[in-house]
């Protein structure tokens, strides 16, 4: 449905008053990837990693520098759920209005028909159907990220690309959100690009899941097989500090080294490798590769498997 | 038994709106011992942080801790009670005998300031040296908390840090006057899982050589199962269940600690294998009048008497439960 082909995109820095050479931000250094339909695909990763900036090139709010991304019918609508459900809602709209903007935008449904059309998402998103003349500041965080989602889902779209739609929300709603999802997905035949920095969210909503560092896809497999195989050290180590309930884990007992890489000047050699406590000779020298390891839907960036 | 540092006993901290008025810690009761990691877990609204800003009398206009509220904080043999200090005698005990770290540490530095001179500010204000004795001592306050090149960060502005180093730097800061108790208010939210696990590593070593006590405030169960010693869960203000960390996160008496615990994803959750478990509805809103149990309206066990009245907590076995069923 979807396919991402060796996607750059690197944000100049602006060059001071005499300063004459700009550096770069190498947000994201070569992403390819495909989604197929009713899929989900997640993608995980530490803060600059690059996972929002691939989200929002997909979406074309940015311009690539390089690469391709090619839609399967081109006519399928994409749409996008945003992390802070406060800041991504008009104060000033009413719900109905909200929810059935990109119907309207799109020319779907005459003004008309918004009444019938939010009663119908709002159900669909499990709000009373009755809210539609209520102001977002009426609700909580939890039943505002519903009012997003049914925005999302408004215009039938068959790519939802969700940015964190769940971490800035109460430990004991989440669970609703996420659930919410999955049902839409079963219902309504959407694929899904789940983006979240918690590895075990990412595991359990996908179908294949994308491990980011520093711009590239360092692994990526079906979630089962990355859990149960970690392949690359940078997804060993997300596994390992993860908190898990009942497994005593001691996560600040881990040792772990060096800090993210600096994305303005990188360095030859796999991103990685200043952190990595496996690291050999090569890969200071030269990048790994996403390859397909021994299993061919499980694919690694590592000198290790190469 | 080990002793008492600060002894909580019905703290009840209250917002005078003027529409309304939201009681945001209802007569709260807990005590922090010596050497120990204590963790308070809350939703928003639960009243973890009010709970601490009111320890801390950082409580403004138009909240009020109620006078009859005690906050006992031991000093030398006896207690002194912190809700009735003056806002003077209270300065002498922030930063030096309790001190706080904040979830932002890029909110909580002046970013105007070079960083060494603000680590060791404490021990300037509260008398223990000069400037001069107070930059040494930020010096090798740094190096404590293993930042590197620590003499040339010192001479940085808090923009030039990364969020870790900066969470490393204000833990610093709290450290300088060697505090009895540090309080931690979602001290790695903020921050990336590896960060997190390094500065929790960090807090539980300084822990362990200085003897401090940490109040560990957080939303995270996860976090705390191993790292803390005990456990307390608020829900909308009020102590739900209190409890060794290990008793309450492998066996829960609550049904809404029950309930949290089901609701983390774990990893080795997948689709179309597990369902996870939600919790129906919302946490009340403030100042909503609530008769009976803050739970009821959530809970799967949930009887009449339940939404009549507001259970009162059962102490047995070191275990403390705020439920009618929860020996029944």
């Amino acid at each position: 449905m979807l396919t991402v082909k060796d996607l750059v995109k690197h944000y100049p820095l602006k060059a001071g008053r005499f300063s004459t050479s700009a550096d770069k931000i190498h947000a994201l250094n070569g992403v390819s990837f495909t989604l197929g339909k009713k899929q989900t695909l997640g993608i995980v990763g530490e803060s600059g990693c690059g996972k929002s900036t691939l989200a929002k090139t997909i979406l074309g709010i940015q311009n690539p520098d390089s690469g391709s991304i090619t839609l399967e019918p081109k006519e399928t609508k994409m749409q996008y759920i945003f992390q802070d459900p406060y800041l991504s809602l008009n104060p000033k709209m009413q719900v109905k209005d909200i929810i059935t903007e990109p119907l309207l935008a799109a020319k779907m449904i005459t003004k008309s028909e918004i009444p019938d059309e939010a009663e119908h998402l709002l159900e669909l998103v499990g709000l009373p159907k009755d809210w539609g003349s209520k102001y977002p500041h009426e609700f909580s965080g939890g039943q505002r990220q519903r009012i997003c989602i049914g925005r999302a889902i408004s215009s039938r779209p068959g790519i939802v690309i969700c940015d964190e739609p769940v971490s800035s929300l109460d430990v004991s709603i989440q669970s609703q959100i996420l659930n919410l999802l999955l049902e839409l997905q079963d219902k309504l035949e959407i694929s899904y690009i789940f983006i979240a920095h918690n590895i075990a969210v990412v595991l359990y909503m996908s179908d294949t899941v994308s491990v980011m560092y520093a711009g590239y896809i360092v692994e990526s497999a079906p979630p089962q097989e990355l859990y149960a195989n970690p392949m690359h050290p940078y997804t060993k180590l997300l596994l390992s500090v993860v908190p898990e309930i009942g497994k005593n884990k001691r996560i600040f007992e881990q040792k772990i080294t060096g800090e993210v890489p600096d994305l303005i000047h990188m360095e030859a050699g796999c991103p990685f490798y200043s952190r990595c406590p496996v690291h050999k000779e090569i890969c200071r020298k030269a990048n790994p590769q996403l390859k397909p390891g021994e299993k061919n839907d499980h694919s690694c960036a590592c000198w290790l498997y190469q | 038994m080990k002793e008492k540092i600060l002894e909580v006993k019905d703290l009840t901290t209250r917002f005078y709106m003027v529409d309304r008025e939201v009681t945001a810690v209802d007569s709260l009761s807990f005590s922090l011992c010596s050497h120990e990691i204590l963790a308070i877990i809350g939703e928003s609204g639960s009243g973890k942080s009010v709970t601490n800003l009111s320890i801390m009398k950082l409580i403004d206009e138009p909240g009020k801790v109620l006078p009859e509220s005690q906050i006992l904080l031991k000093s030398g043999d006896h207690y002194i009670d912190l809700n009735k200090l003056s806002e003077k005698e209270m300065e002498m005990i922030r930063g030096n005998r309790i001190s706080m770290i904040f979830q932002e540490p890029s909110a909580s530095f002046n970013p105007l300031f070079r960083l060494g001179g603000q680590v060791g500010e404490s021990l300037r204000l509260h008398g223990k040296g000069s400037k001069e004795d107070a930059y040494k001592a930020a010096l090798e306050l740094l190096e404590q908390v293993h930042i590197p090149n620590s003499k040339m960060r010192a001479q940085d502005y808090p923009f030039q840090m990364s969020g870790g180093m900066l969470q490393r730097m204000m833990i610093a800061q709290a450290l300088a006057c060697h505090p009895d108790i540090l309080i931690a208010d979602e001290p790695t939210t903020a921050l990336d899982v590896t960060t997190q696990a390094q500065i929790l590593g960090l807090l539980k070593e300084k822990q362990k050589e200085t003897g401090m006590s940490i109040i560990f405030i957080t939303h995270d169960l996860a976090l705390v199962e191993d790292f803390c010693d005990r456990i307390i869960i608020l829900y909308a203000g009020s102590l739900m269940e209190e409890g060794p960390a290990r008793d309450v996160i492998s066996n829960p008496m609550h049904p809404y600690t029950k309930d949290l615990l089901r609701s983390i994803p774990k990893p080795g959750m997948f689709k179309g294998q597990d369902t996870l478990f939600a919790i129906p509805g919302k946490v009340p809103d403030p100042g909503q009048i609530i008769q009976g149990c803050p739970y009821a309206k959530r809970c799967r066990f949930c009887t009449a008497e339940c939404m009549e009245s507001k259970p009162l907590i059962i102490e047995k076995n070191g275990r403390k439960v705020r439920c009618f069923h929860a020996y029944s």
